[in-house]
C-alpha cells in the first residue's frame, strides 16, 4: 500500500514521456475528445519542443529569482540592510496578494509581447514565497547554535554559508517549490501574450473547439506540475529530516 | 545582554538610511529620466513619450516638480514615522492629480480620439510614495483594523476624484466610459464567482476537515489529494473541467436547465470549489490540532458532550486559523476568476484577455488594475475579521 | 593566564559589569556565581570578546585579547554553552571538528583528533562519529559540545552554565568527568554557573557577582568561612554551610589512633560523607581503613564536628 503513490508517479512519469516522444500512438484514444474529423495531435509545434520551452521559461525564471531573492533577504537580516527590513516584509505580503495573471498582464504594457513579459511575471511573482522562507528561514535560526557559531570563531561569511544558509536550506527549498508551482501555471497562462509554452495547445484548441488538443496540453501542464512538486517536496523532506534537531 | 559583537574601536559609520536613498534615487529618476506620460493619437497606434516637462505647463510643471522633491526629501530625511507617512500621502496625491491635469492639457480641446496614458516615470514616483506609506505603515505597526480604516478612506477620496472628473481625460477612464456597463456587470460576476465558490468551500471544507481531524487515518490521504489538486495549473483545471460538466449538461436531465454547461460560468465555479478546499480543510484541521490540549481536557472534565465540545470550545478556539484560510482562498480566487474568461467564465479577464489579444494596454488595465485592487481590499478586510475574531478569545491560546 | 583589568560594560546605558578586576592562573578552574543578571555572563563573553569590554583590558598570556581579531581568539579559545549549539545539520564528527577545519588541520590530522575526543568522553568513535545532534541523548548531546570545544587544545576552555540542561543524575557524571579531564589535560577552565552547589564543587577558586560586580574571589573554603558579604553568606546557605565545608576535608584529616567498633570507612571519604555513617551505623566513632582495606585508626564524631564548626 505504501509503494502506491511511488509507483503511481513512475507510472505517471513514464506515461508522461511516452507522449511527449511519440504523441500520434495516443492519437486513438485522444479522438473521441476531437470534434469530427479535425486534427487529433497538435502540429503547428512539436509537444517535446513546447514542453522543454515550458520548463525552460519557468526554471530560468525560477533561478534568477532565488539568486536575488536569497541575496535579498541575506542582506536585509544583515546589520547593514536591517533598516529595509520590515518595508522589505510588507512589500513582500502586498505582492503575494497581487493574483499571478493580472502580474503578467501589467508586463505586457513595459515589456510587449512574448517571452520577455511572461519571464518578467514569473521572476517578480516567483521572488515572493523564496524571498519570504528565506527571511523566516535566517531570523528564527536557534539561538544557541548562533551563539556557538559564534563562538568557536567563525567570521561573519563563515557562518552564514557553513551554519545559517544550510539550515535554512529545506525552508529556502519549500519556496522555491511553491514559486516553481505558481510558474508553471503563470507560463501557461503566458501563451495568451505569444509565449511559447504549453498553454498554447490549450488556447488553440479553445479557439478551434477541439478538445483534443485542450486535454493533451492540460494533461501534460497537470502532470508536470504534479511530478515536478512531488519531485521537490521529497528533496526538501530528505533535507529536513536529517537536521531535525 | 546577548548584544553581537561589535567591531572593538570602529567609529559608527556615517548614518545613511538605505530607503531614503531609494526614495531620492526613485524620485529622480522618475522626474528627470523617464517619461511621465505617453500620448496616442488613437487607442490602438504607438505612442510617444512625453517628458515631466512637456506633460505640463510650465508653470505647473516647475511648481509640481518642487512639491515633489519638497515630498520625497521631506519622506526620505526625515527620522519620524509619521512625517513619512504624510509626506508619502501627499506626494502621492499630488502625482495622482498631476496625470489627470497632463492628460487634459495633452488632449485637445474636443479631440475624442486620443489617449493619454501614465507611463514609467508616472509609476516610478508611485512607487516612491508607495514604498514611504509602507514603510512608515509598517514601522507604526497599524492595526488591521485601522488599516480597515485607511482602506476606506482610500475608496472614499478616490471615489470623489472620480465622480469629480479628475482622470476623465486619461485613457484607461475613457476606455472605461465606453464599456461602463459591462464593467460593473463583469465586476460582479468576478465577485460572485470568487465568493460563491468561497462559501462553497466553506460549506464542504470545514466538516472535511472536521472528518479529517476526527479520523487521523484519512488525513493524509484527503490532504494528499487536495495538494495535488492545487498544484495543477490553473488553465489546466479550468480547460479540464469541460469535458465532463459538458457531458453532464447533455445527458442529465434538467443539469442544463440549472445553467450547467460545458463552458462558462459551471466549469469555473467547479474549478475554483477545487482550489479552495485544500486552504480551507488544511487550516481547519491546523486549527483543530492547535487548541490546547489542557483547554480540551477541561472540558470533557467539565462534563461536556463531544458536540458542546466542539461548538463551545475547539471551533471557536480554531476561528482565526480557519479564518486564515478563508483569507488564502478569497485572495487566490480573485486573481484565479480572471483565467475563467478564457472559458467564458466572465469576470475582470474578460477585460485583461481581449486586451492582450487586441494589444490594447489600457484594456489590459481595466480589467488588471480592479483585479489587484480587489484582491489587496479582500486581504485587508479579511486581516481585521481574523484580528477581531482572534482578540476576545486568541490571547489565552497565544499565551 | 588570564589577567582581567578594570573591566566595564554597559548595556543601554545601564551597567552590567562595574570595573571587574581578577586574574586566573594558568591550568586553574575557575567558578563565576550569580545570580541571572549579575553580569557572569557578559564578565565571560568579554574574554572571547563575544561581547566587547567598553573600558578596561582582558589580557591572555599577556597579551591584550584585542590584538588579534575576534574570530582568530575565539578559535584558540574553546567555549562550551547551555544548550549544547551543536549543529544540527552535521554530523558529530564533523561538529567536533569544526575548530580543526577553521585552522585548516589536514583531514586526517582531525580526523584522529575526533576520534581520541570521542573516546576521551567515553563515546564509541566508530559508533558515534557519523551520527548527527538529534540522534543523542541530552548528555551525549553535551559531551560533544564539550569536545568540540577542547578539538583545537586550546589552553583555556570557557564554559557557560554547560550543565544546565541536563537531568540531576547525568549531570553530576558529567561535572566529575569534567574534573578528570581538567586534570588530565591542565587546561584552564572559567565556567558560569547559578549553581553554588557546583560552584563550590568544581572551582578551585569562586568569584561571585552580584549586580556587575565582583564581590569575593577565593577559594571555596575560604568563602564558606569568611563570605566577604550578606549576599555571600545567603548564597551559600546558612543551614548548608557546615555541610559544605565538611565537604572540603577528608576522614584522613581526622584520623587519631584507637580502635573502633563499626564497618570500617576509607580514609578517602569526605567528612560529609562520614558524617552519614555515622548517622547511619547510630555510632559516635568509627574504624577507618586505607586502600588494602588495614584499619588504619578511628575517627570520632566530636572531631568531626568541631572540623565543621570551623575551630579545629
Amino acid at each position: 500500500m505504501k509503494r502506491l503513490p511511488a509507483l503511481l508517479r513512475i507510472l505517471a512519469f513514464v506515461c508522461l514521456l511516452a507522449f511527449l516522444i511519440s504523441p500520434t500512438s495516443f492519437a486513438p484514444l485522444l479522438s473521441m475528445a476531437a470534434q469530427g474529423n479535425g486534427p487529433v495531435i497538435y502540429e503547428r509545434q512539436s509537444l517535446w519542443v513546447l514542453a522543454l520551452q515550458h520548463l525552460g521559461i519557468v526554471f530560468a525564471a525560477t533561478i534568477v529569482a532565488s539568486a536575488i531573492a536569497v541575496a535579498m533577504a541575506i542582506f536585509v537580516t544583515r546589520r547593514s540592510g536591517t533598516e529595509l527590513l520590515p518595508l522589505a516584509r510588507s512589500v513582500v505580503n502586498i505582492g503575494q496578494t497581487f493574483p499571478p495573471v493580472a502580474v503578467l498582464a501589467l508586463a505586457v504594457p513595459a515589456t510587449g509581447f512574448g517571452v520577455v513579459p511572461t519571464f518578467l511575471a514569473l521572476f517578480l511573482y516567483a521572488m515572493l514565497p523564496i524571498f519570504e522562507n528565506t527571511l523566516t528561514g535566517l531570523s528564527t535560526l536557534p539561538r544557541d547554535v548562533q551563539e556557538a557559531a559564534k563562538g568557536v570563531g567563525m567570521t561573519g561569511t563563515q557562518r552564514l554559508f557553513s551554519v545559517e544558509l544550510p539550515l535554512c536550506l529545506p525552508l529556502i527549498l519549500a519556496g522555491i517549490r511553491v514559486a516553481v508551482v505558481i510558474s508553471l501555471s503563470t507560463a501557461t497562462i503566458g501563451s495568451t501574450v505569444a509565449a511559447p509554452t504549453l498553454g498554447e495547445v490549450i488556447i488553440a484548441g479553445l479557439q478551434s473547439n477541439n478538445f483534443a488538443y485542450v486535454l493533451q496540453g492540460a494533461v501534460v501542464v497537470a502532470m508536470m506540475a504534479v511530478l515536478i512538486h512531488d519531485a521537490l517536496y521529497a528533496l526538501e523532506r530528505r533535507l529536513s529530516a536529517i537536521r531535525s534537531a | 545582554m546577548a548584544n553581537p559583537a561589535t567591531s572593538p574601536r570602529g567609529i559608527a559609520a556615517l548614518h545613511v538610511d538605505k530607503l531614503g536613498l531609494l526614495v531620492a534615487l526613485l524620485t529622480g529618476w522618475g522626474l528627470g529620466g523617464a517619461s511621465f506620460a505617453t500620448f496616442r493619437a488613437n487607442r490602438i497606434v504607438q505612442g510617444s513619450a512625453v517628458e515631466f516637462w512637456n506633460a505640463l505647463p510650465s508653470s505647473l510643471a516647475l511648481a509640481a516638480m518642487l512639491g515633489i522633491v519638497a515630498a520625497a526629501a521631506a519622506g526620505a530625511l526625515g527620522r519620524s514615522h509619521l512625517l513619512r507617512l504624510a509626506s508619502g500621502l501627499a506626494g502621492l496625491i499630488v502625482v495622482l492629480l498631476l496625470i489627470g491635469t497632463a492628460a487634459g492639457y495633452l488632449t485637445s480641446e474636443g479631440d475624442k480620439l486620443a489617449r493619454v496614458s501614465p507611463a514609467a516615470g508616472f509609476w516610478l514616483l508611485v512607487i516612491a510614495f508607495a514604498l514611504l506609506i509602507i514603510d512608515a505603515l509598517s514601522r507604526l505597526s497599524v492595526k488591521p483594523l485601522v488599516r480597515l480604516v485607511i482602506l476606506a478612506a482610500f475608496y472614499l477620496v478616490f471615489g470623489l476624484g472620480l465622480a469629480a472628473g479628475l482622470w476623465d481625460d486619461l485613457s484607461l477612464l475613457k476606455e472605461y466610459s465606453t464599456r461602463a456597463a459591462s464593467f460593473w456587470a463583469e465586476g460582479r460576476n468576478h465577485l460572485v464567482l470568487a465568493m460563491g465558490s468561497m462559501a462553497a468551500a466553506i460549506l464542504a471544507g470545514i466538516p472535511i476537515g472536521l472528518v479529517c481531524y476526527a479520523l487521523p487515518a484519512t488525513r493524509s490521504a484527503i490532504l494528499n489529494i487536495l495538494n495535488t489538486i492545487q498544484t495543477i495549473p490553473s488553465m489546466a483545471m479550468f480547460t479540464l473541467l469541460i469535458a465532463p460538466l459538458g457531458w453532464i449538461a447533455t445527458n442529465i436531465p434538467g443539469a442544463s436547465e440549472l445553467g450547467i454547461r460545458g463552458i462558462g460560468t459551471a466549469p469555473a465555479f467547479v474549478a475554483l470549489f477545487l482550489y479552495s478546499l485544500l486552504p480551507v480543510v488544511a487550516n481547519t484541521v491546523a486549527g483543530l490540532a492547535g487548541v490546547p490540549h489542557n483547554v480540551r481536557d477541561a472540558a470533557r472534565g467539565t462534563g461536556m458532550t463531544a458536540w458542546q465540545r466542539l461548538a463551545r470550545v475547539d471551533f471557536p478556539l480554531a476561528l482565526p486559523t480557519i479564518l486564515t484560510g478563508i483569507r488564502i482562498v478569497l485572495v487566490q480566487n480573485i486573481g484565479l476568476v480572471t483565467i475563467a474568461a478564457l472559458i467564458g467564465g466572465g469576470g475582470y479577464g474578460v477585460f485583461v484577455f481581449q486586451g492582450l489579444g487586441q494589444m490594447a494596454t489600457d484594456l489590459v488595465l481595466l480589467g488588471a488594475l480592479p483585479t489587484v485592487l480587489l484582491a489587496v481590499s479582500a486581504a485587508v478586510v479579511l486581516d481585521a475579521v481574523i484580528e477581531a475574531a482572534s482578540s476576545p478569545g486568541a490571547q489565552g491560546k497565544a499565551e | 593566564m588570564i589577567e582581567i583589568e578594570n573591566v566595564s560594560k554597559r548595556y543601554n546605558g545601564l551597567p552590567a559589569v562595574k570595573n571587574v578586576s581578577m586574574t586566573i592562573r594558568a591550568h586553574e578552574f575557575v567558578t563565576i556565581v550569580g545570580m541571572s543578571g549579575s553580569g557572569k555572563t557578559t564578565l565571560l563573553r568579554m574574554i572571547n570578546r563575544l561581547v566587547e569590554v567598553d573600558e578596561g583590558t582582558i589580557k591572555i598570556d599577556g597579551v591584550d585579547n584585542r590584538d588579534v581579531s575576534g574570530p582568530q581568539l575565539r578559535r584558540s579559545i574553546g567555549y562550551a554553552i547551555q544548550q549544547h549549539g551543536l549543529f544540527p545539520h552535521r554530523s558529530v564528527a564533523e561538529n567536533i571538528g569544526t575548530v580543526p577545519g577553521l585552522l585548516g588541520w589536514t583531514v586526517e590530522k582531525t580526523g584522529e583528533r575526533v576520534d581520541e575526543l570521542l573516546s576521551l568522553f567515553q563515546l564509541d568513535p566508530a559508533i558515534y562519529r557519523d551520527r548527527y545532534p538529534h540522534e543523542l541523548s541530552g548528555g551525549q548531546q553535551q559531551r560533544v559540545g564539550v569536545a568540540r570545544a577542547l578539538a583545537a587544545r586550546p589552553n583555556i576552555l570557557l564554559m557557560d552554565e554547560p550543565f544546565g540542561a541536563l537531568d540531576p543524575v547525568i549531570r553530576n557524571k558529567a561535572r566529575e568527568d569534567l574534573q578528570k579531564i581538567q586534570q588530565q589535560l591542565g587546561t584552564t577552565i572559567v565556567m558560569v554557573t547559578h549553581d553554588m552547589e557546583e560552584a563550590l564543587a568544581l572551582g578551585h577558586r569562586i568569584a561571585i557577582m552580584d549586580g556587575g560586580e565582583l564581590v569575593q574571589f577565593a577559594e571555596p573554603a575560604d568563602v564558606l568561612r569568611n563570605p566577604a558579604s550578606e549576599f555571600v553568606e545567603s548564597l551559600v546557605g546558612k543551614g548548608e554551610k557546615p555541610f559544605r565545608l565538611l565537604a572540603f576535608a577528608s576522614v584522613e584529616d581526622l584520623i587519631e589512633p584507637g580502635e573502633a567498633s563499626g564497618s570500617p570507612i576509607s580514609g578517602q571519604l569526605s567528612l560529609r560523607d562520614a558524617l552519614a555513617e555515622f548517622v547511619a551505623q547510630g555510632k559516635t566513632s568509627l574504624p577507618v581503613k586505607d586502600e588494602n582495606a588495614r584499619i588504619v585508626g578511628q575517627i570520632t564524631l566530636d572531631s568531626l564536628v568541631r572540623n565543621g564548626s570551623g575551630t579545629p
